[in-house]
């Protein structure tokens, strides 16, 4: 059974806590409500595994980013919700500047010519 | 607890967490147009093992060290039913090296570490004479008076003789007793009391007023039935009524563990006025604050005061340890030697392992790395590779301590009886706590490296699955073994260097003969012979008896036979030429013998006679020297018809002979000068019967034992040993350790042999490509042969290269066990290293016939 977490093709560690934290940005959501944002907002080319996003979203509990609550939801069904915290909303700005640092130099490696125009 | 309940409700939250969000996949799909049971099936197919992503996410909550731990243990206790190769491997591995080393710390302990079971027992220390010829000289009486005057060191300071042996008659037939005459200050010095009855009193310790009698425990047990009502009742010892005044505890076994009698000490004042008889132990009990440097200082003072004072004290000083370093002696040395081979063959034991699990890790690489993938830290990791050979580390200490007790009660019958305290050696709590500690250090050597590996593992490299990238594990896998070898190297070393100092102390020329000749010991009862010619008469009777039986060579007696205890010391004068002064020899180890006695123990007669009938009473005192006192007293000098005394005010007696120095106290080597004097002039009640044969000696016991019956029918003799096996039971401790140390060198010899076969048959493995493409290209089966031949001695040359320079170093501190062997014996120095190319060789046997075998093309495709 673990072969079919070892074969899948996986996002980065680092890129996966933001996307879901970047989905948190607009309020409190469950774990199935984040892994459908991820694949609308995405425009279905990225798919979140279970098996990575439970791990991640616990994770991401631990360092304090997110804080879980159990809420009722519209069907009257117990929920367990996510919510950024403080250090969640600083950590989010963190991450982004990084990536748009890395993805700013990607495209620098990738289209060389485009860079140069902008030196 | 509580982190256990929080622990559950988490699992609970988790699976509600994940079963909300399949009910909400599935609702979406049925919103979409599906059926609820397609979608349920769609889903719960989409989202996989649901059991396994709730694990997955479980292991990010580290917090939970002790579930996690439980966890893993959980699956270390399944790997090793799924692995029983490798798992009964490392068990037995460990179960040996723990076992054995356990065992032999458990021996240590008892006879070396153990506080002595008396209160505050690390205040007591041993004292003794120490002369410039003898280190360790009993002290005499009249030194002892002078020291408890003087001193300021000692809280108190008894004298008691440690050998006073009785023929105990009475209800349950006649028995020799092993006893020991101490004074009234003794048991307050011990801070014991007598389990039963009282201490004798300061008056019981003069002469005359003596017959008085403590029992041990095991004899009031043992002969009288443990009677409670015993004290005050009456015993016969050498059939004279003595007064039995107490009975002493279980555990009290002073100054030997064999003492089965107490007496009240009386000394003979002669011994006040002459300052001389150095016979008694000392011990002494320092004042609460003083230290052993104080306490020595103290008694160097006092000795210089009495070197001034007398002239007879003028080289002696005074020597003192701590009480238990005393009494364990000679034994500390052996005991600490098998302690080291003991660990050395854990250590080899640990290499093995580590290699092992090295290989394992390996194996599982890909598993690590998909852990590492998934978010899994390294601490996680390595606490779960721990926490899974956590199992077989346990069951390995836990068989590991049931072998070490097992052994210990198959040991204990076989120790040697002169080790001492071997009553006090069994598996206690400071023993299991080295076992405890043993196990940690034992797993932290075993888990280091994989460990350190598994650190550095390069997770792209173990995804593509390219072992050549494995050089580095190699590299240590080597190392490992070369160290085996090395410590095995050792191991054999020391076996070789105690076997040949075995052999060479069986093949040494005591100065006496002692094949062909049985011994036994008399106590002759002074009530019944109450004079000494009565006590000499009786010997010569015997001797006219046993003489006349037939295959006999010669009989005679002496009052102590060689190696089989302490014996008396004492100070000769001699006379000088020109008028000068007596000059005096201290320490001398006198014996009183008959006139055949030299001759039936085949001792050299260097010049002039032995004692012979003619020498008696009436005749004038005569005494035979050995060569050492001849060549001291008067060097360069006709020795025969010279006279010594045994004190000032004590007649002179003429030399009438001189013999060959022998190994009277100790096999290896005897310091100690020897005097004979004659049995009719110097009467002596403990005498040691010696007959020489031509036959097997045994098969004189019963002939012997009746010509003793014939003279006196109630006359017990016993001790009845060949000289072979008198000398052989001197060395039993030495034969327990060599045996002892030759079976850790084999069993690590073994471990070595595992380790190198591994390691190879690795090597081969890890170069099938290289050996399949020089196959393709032509190499013939010899050349590969050589190929893997040359990996193996090339370790091994490497791992003997270091155990030889290790075996020097070690060849020093074992200097002291070895006799007439040098600490580089080529014969040692080169069979050991013989042995382990030969080892390596068998060794590299299996996997070099799998090298030869390699198919090149299948070689080729290998990962």
């Amino acid at each position: 059974m673990r072969r079919r977490y070892e074969n899948r093709i996986e996002l980065l560690q680092g890129t996966l806590d933001l996307i879901i934290l970047q989905t948190l940005q607009w309020g409190p959501r469950h774990g199935y409500g984040i892994s459908q944002s991820i694949r609308t907002g995405s425009g279905d080319v990225l798919q979140v595994d279970t098996g990575s996003l439970y791990p991640a979203l616990h994770r991401l509990e631990r360092k304090k980013w997110i804080k879980a609550a159990w809420t009722v939801s519209d069907n009257n069904q117990q929920v367990k919700t996510y919510e950024l915290t403080a250090a969640g909303k600083k950590q989010l700005a963190h991450e982004r500047s990084n990536w748009d640092k890395l993805s700013e130099a990607m495209a620098g490696i990738l289209h060389p010519g485009q860079q140069e125009g902008e030196g | 607890m509580s982190l256990w309940k929080s622990r559950k409700r988490k699992d609970a939250e988790l699976s509600a967490e994940i079963q909300t969000h399949i009910e909400f996949a599935i609702q979406a799909r049925v919103e979409r147009g599906e059926s609820p049971k397609e979608a349920r099936t769609a889903i719960l197919r989409e989202f996989g093992n649901v059991a396994l992503v709730q694990e997955i996410t479980r292991e990010t909550w580290s917090w939970s060290l002790i579930a996690r731990l439980a966890q893993d243990l959980r699956n270390g206790s399944r790997m090793l039913r799924r692995n029983p190769g490798f798992s009964i491997v490392v068990i037995l591995t460990l179960a040996l090296g723990i076992g054995a080393t356990t065992a032999i710390f458990s021996v240590v302990y008892g006879v070396v570490l153990r506080p002595l079971p008396f209160p505050e027992a690390e205040r007591l220390v041993a004292v003794w004479t120490h002369t410039p010829q003898v280190d360790r000289l009993p002290l005499a009486a009249a030194d002892h008076r002078d020291i408890k005057e003087q001193n300021r060191v000692f809280e108190d300071i008894a004298i008691l003789r440690g050998n006073a042996n009785y023929n105990l008659s009475g209800d349950g037939g006649p028995e020799w007793l092993q006893g020991s005459s101490i004074p009234a200050n003794l048991l307050p010095l011990l801070k014991v009391e007598p389990a039963l009855g009282r201490n004798f009193t300061p008056e019981e310790n003069q002469p005359g007023r003596d017959h008085e009698v403590l029992l041990s425990h095991s004899l009031w047990q043992r002969r009288y039935g443990s009677d409670p009502h015993i004290v005050g009742k009456s015993i016969r010892l050498e059939n004279v009524p003595y007064t039995v005044v107490g009975v002493m505890g279980e555990s009290f076994h002073y100054p030997t563990r064999d003492i089965q009698i107490w007496t009240p000490l009386t000394v003979n004042p002669d011994d006040f006025r002459t300052h001389t008889g150095y016979g008694h132990l000392a011990v002494a009990r320092l004042r609460p604050g003083a230290t052993l440097t104080q306490a020595q200082n103290d008694l160097t003072t006092i000795a210089a005061r009495l070197s001034q004072q007398y002239a007879v004290k003028q080289f002696i000083s005074f020597g003192i340890a701590p009480l238990r370093e005393d009494i364990a002696g000679s034994a500390v040395k052996p005991l600490v030697t098998l302690l080291a081979a003991s660990i050395a063959l854990l250590l080899i034991g640990c290499c093995n392992l580590a290699n092992l699990l090295l290989t394992r890790t390996l194996t599982r690489s890909r598993e690590t790395a998909v852990r590492t993938a998934l978010g899994a830290s390294h601490s996680q990791l390595m606490i779960q590779a721990v926490a899974e050979l956590l199992p077989l580390l346990l069951i390995g200490a836990v068989l590991g301590l049931f072998a070490a007790t097992q052994s210990i009660k198959l040991i204990l019958p076989l120790l040697p009886a002169t080790l001492p305290r071997a009553d006090e050696i069994s598996v206690n709590l400071p023993v299991m706590l080295f076992c405890v500690g043993l196990l940690v250090v034992t797993s932290a050597l075993v888990l280091v490296i994989p460990l350190y590996q598994m650190r550095r593992s390069d997770l792209v490299a173990i995804l593509h699955q390219d072992s050549r990238t494995s050089t580095s594990k190699t590299k240590i896998r080597n190392s490992l073994v070369v160290s085996q070898v090395a410590l095995t190297v050792m191991l054999l070393t020391a076996s070789g260097l105690l076997i040949r100092t075995f052999t060479a102390l069986k093949d040494i020329d005591p100065g006496f003969r002692s094949s062909g000749v049985i011994s036994m010991r008399l106590a002759i009862p002074r009530n019944k012979y109450k004079e000494d010619q009565k006590v000499a008469l009786f010997c010569q009777r015997i001797l006219e008896q046993v003489r006349a039986l037939p295959e006999v060579e010669a009989a005679g007696m002496g009052n102590r036979l060689p190696l089989s205890g302490p014996s008396g010391l004492s100070t000769i004068e001699f006379e000088r030429s020109g008028g000068q002064e007596p000059g005096s020899l201290p320490a001398t180890d006198d014996t009183t013998i008959t006139p055949d006695y030299l001759k039936a123990m085949n001792i050299r007669l260097v010049s002039g006679r032995f004692f012979t009938e003619q020498d008696n009473l009436n005749s004038p005192l005569v005494v035979i020297l050995d060569e050492q006192v001849a060549q001291r007293a008067w060097p360069g000098e006709e020795p025969i018809g010279k006279r010594v005394r045994s004190g000032p005010s004590s007649p002179w007696a003429e030399v009438v002979g001189v013999v060959g120095h022998i190994r009277h106290d100790k096999l290896e080597n005897d310091d100690r000068m020897q005097i004979y004097w004659n049995y009719w002039q110097r009467a002596r009640d403990r005498m040691s019967l010696v007959v020489r044969t031509s036959v097997d000696p045994h098969s004189l016991v019963s002939p012997v034992l009746a010509a003793i019956q014939s003279i006196d029918p109630d006359q017990p003799a016993f001790a009845v040993r060949t000289l072979n096996e008198v000398i052989e039971q001197s060395l039993s401790l030495r034969w327990f350790n060599t045996v002892v140390v030759t079976l850790f060198a084999g069993s690590s010899l073994l471990l070595a042999v595992i380790g190198l076969y591994g390691v190879i048959a690795w090597n081969v493995k890890q170069q099938t490509r290289e050996i399949g493409v020089r196959i393709a290209l032509g190499a013939k089966t010899s050349a590969v042969l050589k190929l893997v031949l040359a990996m193996a001695l090339k370790i091994t040359a490497i791992g003997i290269g270091f155990g030889l320079v290790g075996s020097y170093v070690l060849g020093r501190l074992l200097q002291s066990l070895l006799y007439d062997v040098t600490k580089t014996d080529p014969l040692t120095f080169t069979a050991v290293p013989a042995i382990l190319l030969l080892s390596a060789v068998a060794a590299s046997l299996l996997p070099a016939l799998r090298a030869i075998r390699v198919n090149p093309i299948v070689a080729l495709r290998h990962e």
